[in-house]
């Protein structure tokens, strides 16, 4: 070797930025899942249960108005949002339903864009269907179709 | 590679690792900590959205079915974490009483509109102790209008029919300007 103090400096320094690098992003991940602290840990006890299961159904729907504005990750987030709806209580499944209900009104949105009328209206009626088992007393077209307005602003900005 | 650089390497490699996974370490432990204080805002806020949306748009029975979720997760809340304030429970209560006002229940109305005033109150004395205004019914239900349309301009839904020979049983109609201003 023939200059043992320069390679033993620069190589030495290269070591300790990638192992530090290293060091970081496997220690932040390892401490984040341990800590999980977006699963309402502090609500630890017996008779916390039904609330903390309200709470992670909410964040759940909260999460899914952050999907891809694609028809396919829209038709999985409804499908998950379904999956999950027969699990929870009566009380929060119109919560669950009004977001299905957004993601099928987009996806027609998208669809119609598209030029696909037929799927369009096949998925505007799902959307339609469970907006009429929420209650609602306008299921026109423009009532459904402004169900998504605040996610598509949302979307626009980023 | 001499025994002097190997042993440098080693150490230098140790010496990152530690480090690094300290650093990281102590990053994750802050955002957790800071996600930890705002973990109940998502949800909440879902809650707040489902109540207005079914507020706007359904028949007088979904939408207290609505609020009263929204007004049980709350509360619970409020009981189960000695950190949470559940400031947004007046505006809750307020919506209450004007579904109760709009289903023609008039006690239910008061007796919302008391438990949205005390609410009110408590958030007053919490936060803003030197505020004395008075706190009428109308003003409570204006502030919840205003913010409903601050919201709607956010995520702008169709108006809802005020037509008198509509069928839909209830018509929470907003006013152009709160009453007592221009």
């Amino acid at each position: 070797m023939k200059y043992p103090l320069i390679t033993g400096f620069c190589g030495g320094l290269l070591i300790f930025v990638g192992c530090a690098y290293l060091g970081h992003r496997t220690a932040a991940a390892i401490t984040y899942r341990a800590l999980r602290p977006l699963a309402f840990g502090s609500l630890n006890k017996p008779n916390h249960a039904t609330l903390r299961a309200d709470l992670l159904a909410l964040q759940a729907v909260e999460h899914s108005q952050f999907v891809k504005d694609a028809p396919a990750e829209l038709q999985k987030t409804a499908d998950y949002l379904d999956g999950i709806s027969s699990t929870k209580p009566p009380e929060i499944r119109p919560v669950l339903d009004l977001q299905i209900a957004r993601c099928y009104a987009e996806i027609a949105r998208l669809e119609r864009d598209a030029g696909n009328a037929a799927s369009a209206d096949r998925h505007l009626q799902r959307a339609r269907d469970l907006l009429n088992s929420l209650g609602w007393q306008d299921v026109s077209s423009e009532a459904v179709e402004g169900l998504t307005r605040g996610q598509l602003w949302w979307k626009a900005t980023k | 590679m001499t025994r002097g650089v190997k042993t440098t390497f080693l150490a230098a490699a140790f010496l990152g690792l530690g480090l690094g996974g300290y650093w990281g370490y102590s990053e994750a432990c802050e955002a957790s900590d800071s996600l930890v204080s705002g973990q109940y805002i998502g949800p909440t806020y879902v809650a707040a959205d489902f109540a207005r949306v079914q507020f706007q748009h359904s028949v007088t029975e979904h939408a207290r079915q609505a609020v009263m979720l929204q007004i049980r997760v709350l509360e619970q809340l409020e009981a189960a974490d000695k950190d949470f304030h559940g400031s947004e429970l007046g505006l809750a209560y307020t919506r209450l009483a004007m579904i109760e006002e709009a289903a023609g229940r008039p006690d239910a109305e008061k007796q919302a509109l008391a438990q949205a005033r005390a609410r009110y109150e408590r958030f007053r004395t919490q936060r803003v102790p030197s505020q004395r205004e008075e706190l009428t019914d109308e003003k409570m239900k204006t502030l919840l209008k205003r913010l409903d349309e601050a919201a709607d301009r956010f995520a702008p839904t169709p108006a809802r029919s005020t037509d008198p020979q509509s069928k839909r049983d209830t018509t929470f109609s907003l006013p152009s300007e709160p009453p007592g201003q221009s």
